[in-house]
C-alpha cells in the first residue's frame, strides 16, 4: 500500500510539474493582459483594468498586423508545401546522388544564429527591392521553413511502400496518374502536418519579418515585441494572447480532417 | 498456343547473378510455377516479367509482342504482390474498379465487370469495406479480384499463400487452382514451397542461383530429378553422402555404384522408405536399395515417427518417417525402392 501511495504521490508531482512548465507561462500572460498593478510578491496583481484590451481593439492595428501575419503564413505554407513535394519525392523514390548533404543543405538557415542569416537576407533583398513589402517576408519564410516541410514529407512518402505505387502501374497507370491516385492521397496525412508546422512556425517568426519587413510591415510578432520594448508589458501579453487564435483554429480545422485520413490510413 | 514467353533472360545485381540465361514459357490456360530457395531469382523473374526490373539482356514476348521495353503499364499482365497492397484510401469496389477506370471504360461498364469479379472471388458483400477491416484471407481475395478484373494477357502471383495460416492455406490451394482452370489465364506463380507448387501447377520450372535447373510436370521433375539439387529440394528427403578415395567402386548398402568423381549422393525420399525390424526377412528385387543402421533419435508427428538414424558402413545418418514404432539404440534394416532414391556424383 505504501508504495502505491507514492507512486500516486510521484504521479501527481509529475503532472503538475509538466502542466506548470507548459501552461504557466500562458497563465502568467494571461494574468498580464488584465493587470493594471502587479508587483512582487503577490501572487495576483493588486488591480485589475480591461483597459489594455480596449486599446488594442480600439486602435485597430493589432487586428491588422494579425491579418498580415496571417496573410503570409497561409501564403508561406503554399509556398512551401508545393516546392516541397515534388523534392520530398524525389528524395523519397530515387536514389540522388549526394542525398544526405542535399537534405542538410535544406536545414542551413536553421543552424545558424537567426540574426546574421536574417541580416543578411535582408540586404540582399534590399537591392531586390523587396525589403519592407511583405512577398520580402514571404519569400524569406519559404526558404527557410522549406527544412520542414521538406522532411516531415519526405518521411511521409518513405513511409508509403513502393508496392501500393507498383500495383496502380502494373494495372495500367502513368508515373503521373499514379502518384495523384495514390501516393498523394496517400501523403496528404503528412503534407497537412507539415503544412501546420509551417503556419505555426512562419506566424510566430520575428527576425525575419522585422528586418525584412521594416519600416512599413509589422506582423504581430514584431508588434507584439515593439510594445514589450516600450514597456507595454499589457499590450504585448494582449498581442500574444490573440496571436495564439488563429493557430489555434487552423490547428483545430486542420485536426479534423486528419483523423479521418489516418484511420483510413492504418490498414495497410 | 504460347502465351508468354522469356528469350536468355539476364540480370546481375553487382556480381551476383539473380537471372542467368533463363528460358521459360507458359501455354493458353496453362499455371507454371517457379520454385527454388530465396534468392534463386524467381521473383526477380515475375518482377522482369511485369517490367519492375531493367534486364542485362534478354527478350521477353507476350502473345508474340516484345514487351522488354515497355514499362509496366503498358504491358496488361496482372501481378498479384505477396503483401497484397491494396489501398487503404479506397475501398474494396474502388480497388477493384481502378485498373477499369485507367483503361476508360464507361462506369456501367465498369460496374458490370468490378460486380463479376466481386462475385467470381465470393465478396460481394464487403465492396463498400476499406482494407483495414478486412481479414487477412479476404485482403487476398481482393487482390485477386483487382488482378482478374482487368482480364491480363497473363497472371503473375508472387507468393499468394505465404501470408495465410497454414490451414487455410490447404484450402485456399484447391480453391486458387480452380479458379485458375476456370479463368483459364496463362498464370506465373512463384513460391518457396514444393508442396505448393506440386499440388497446383501444370508445370513446374526450379530455380537456383538464376539458373533455370529443370522445367517439367509436377510428376517429371518429382520421379526423374535431373541432378542433386533438385531431388533434394523436391519432397521430403535425406542425403546419403559417401566419399571415395579414388575407389571404382562405391558401396551403399547393398549397391555397388561405379564411381568417376569425388562424392556420391544418394537422395532418399524419407515418406516412400520402408523402416523394418533388422532381422525379418524382406525380398529386395533388383535396383532396390537396403541400408543397415541403428536408430538414435526419433520424433512423434501425430500418424507417425520421425527417426533419426546412423547408417552403418558410411558415416552419415539418416532422417526417415515411419508408423512403426522402434526404440532408439535398435537395430533396424532401411528399404527403399527403385525410384524412390536417386543417385548423383559430384
Amino acid at each position: 500500500m505504501r508504495f502505491s501511495i507514492w507512486r500516486i504521490t510521484l504521479k501527481v508531482i509529475f503532472v503538475v510539474f509538466m502542466l506548470l512548465i507548459m501552461i504557466g507561462p500562458l497563465v502568467g500572460i494571461v494574468i498580464w493582459s488584465f493587470a493594471r498593478v502587479w508587483y512582487w510578491p503577490s501572487p495576483i496583481p493588486q488591480e485589475f483594468t480591461l483597459r489594455y484590451w480596449l486599446e488594442v481593439f480600439r486602435q485597430g492595428r493589432v487586428l491588422n498586423s494579425l491579418m498580415l501575419s496571417v496573410t503570409i503564413a497561409l501564403l508561406t505554407v503554399v509556398f512551401s508545401i508545393t516546392l516541397a513535394i515534388p523534392a520530398a519525392y524525389g528524395f523519397a523514390r530515387y536514389k540522388l546522388p549526394f542525398e544526405r548533404v542535399l537534405l542538410l543543405l535544406f536545414l542551413m538557415p536553421q543552424t545558424f544564429p537567426q540574426l546574421p542569416v536574417f541580416i543578411n537576407l535582408a540586404s540582399i533583398f534590399g537591392r531586390m527591392g523587396l525589403r519592407g513589402n511583405i512577398w520580402g517576408i514571404i519569400l524569406a519564410h519559404t526558404m527557410a521553413s522549406l527544412v520542414f516541410s521538406l522532411w516531415i514529407i519526405t518521411a511521409t512518402f518513405k513511409s508509403i511502400p513502393v508496392e501500393l505505387e507498383h500495383v496502380a502501374q502494373n494495372l495500367g497507370a502513368s508515373r503521373f496518374k499514379t502518384f495523384w491516385t495514390v501516393t498523394f492521397p496517400l501523403a496528404i496525412p503528412g503534407i497537412i502536418a507539415g503544412a501546420i508546422y509551417v503556419f505555426l512556425w512562419s506566424m510566430g517568426e520575428f527576425t525575419a519579418a522585422f528586418f525584412i519587413g521594416a519600416p512599413f510591415i509589422q506582423t504581430a510578432p514584431v508588434l507584439m515585441y515593439t510594445s514589450s520594448m516600450g514597456y507595454n508589458l499589457q499590450i504585448a501579453s494582449v498581442i500574444a494572447i490573440i496571436l495564439v487564435i488563429p493557430s489555434l483554429i487552423f490547428m483545430v480545422l486542420i485536426e479534423r480532417f486528419l483523423k479521418a485520413e489516418y484511420i483510413a490510413g492504418l490498414g495497410g | 498456343m504460347v502465351v508468354l514467353q522469356t528469350q536468355n533472360l539476364c540480370k546481375s545485381y553487382g556480381q551476383v547473378k539473380a537471372l542467368d540465361d533463363v528460358n521459360v514459357y507458359i501455354e493458353d490456360a496453362q499455371l507454371l510455377a517457379v520454385i527454388g530457395p530465396s534468392g534463386s531469382g524467381k521473383t526477380t523473374l515475375l518482377r522482369s516479367i511485369a517490367g519492375f526490373v531493367e534486364l542485362d539482356s534478354g527478350k521477353i514476348l507476350i502473345k508474340s509482342k516484345d514487351v522488354t521495353n515497355l514499362p509496366p503499364e503498358k504491358r496488361n499482365v496482372a501481378m498479384f504482390f505477396q503483401n497484397y497492397a491494396l489501398w487503404p484510401h479506397m475501398t474494396v469496389f474502388e480497388n477493384v474498379a481502378y485498373g477499369l477506370k485507367i483503361r476508360k471504360y464507361d462506369k456501367n461498364t465498369i460496374r458490370e465487370r468490378v460486380e463479376w469479379a466481386l462475385d467470381f472471388l465470393d465478396i460481394r458483400s464487403l465492396a463498400e469495406r476499406k482494407p483495414s477491416q478486412l481479414s487477412g484471407g479476404q485482403q487476398q481475395r481482393v487482390a485477386l479480384a483487382r488482378a482478374i478484373v482487368i482480364q491480363p494477357d497473363v497472371l503473375l502471383l508472387d507468393e499468394p499463400l505465404s501470408n495465410l495460416d497454414a490451414k487455410i492455406r490447404m484450402r485456399i490451394r484447391f480453391e486458387l487452382k480452380a479458379l485458375q482452370k476456370r479463368l483459364k489465364i496463362p498464370t506465373l506463380y512463384v513460391t518457396h514451397d514444393q508442396e505448393e507448387a506440386l499440388s497446383i501447377a501444370d508445370k513446374i520450372a526450379i530455380m537456383h542461383n538464376g539458373k533455370v535447373l529443370q522445367v517439367g510436370t509436377p510428376e517429371e521433375v518429382y520421379k526423374n530429378p535431373v541432378d542433386l539439387f533438385i531431388a533434394d529440394f523436391i519432397g521430403v528427403n535425406s542425403v546419403v553422402k559417401v566419399k571415395c578415395a579414388g575407389e571404382k567402386l562405391v558401396e551403399v548398402g547393398n549397391l555397388k555404384l561405379p564411381v568417376q568423381k569425388e562424392t556420391v549422393y544418394v537422395v532418399i525420399r524419407a515418406e516412400e522408405t520402408k523402416v523394418l525390424p533388422i532381422q525379418q526377412r524382406f525380398d529386395i528385387a533388383e535396383g532396390d536399395l537396403r541400408l543397415e543402421g541403428t536408430i538414435i533419435g526419433k520424433l512423434y508427428l501425430g500418424s507417425k515417427y520421425r527417426y533419426e538414424i546412423k547408417i552403418e558402413g558410411v558415416d552419415e545418418v539418416l532422417f526417415i518417417n515411419s508408423e512403426e514404432v522402434y526404440n532408439v539404440n535398435e537395430q533396424v534394416q532401411i528399404i527403399s525402392r527403385k525410384g524412390n532414391f536417386f543417385i548423383y556424383e559430384q
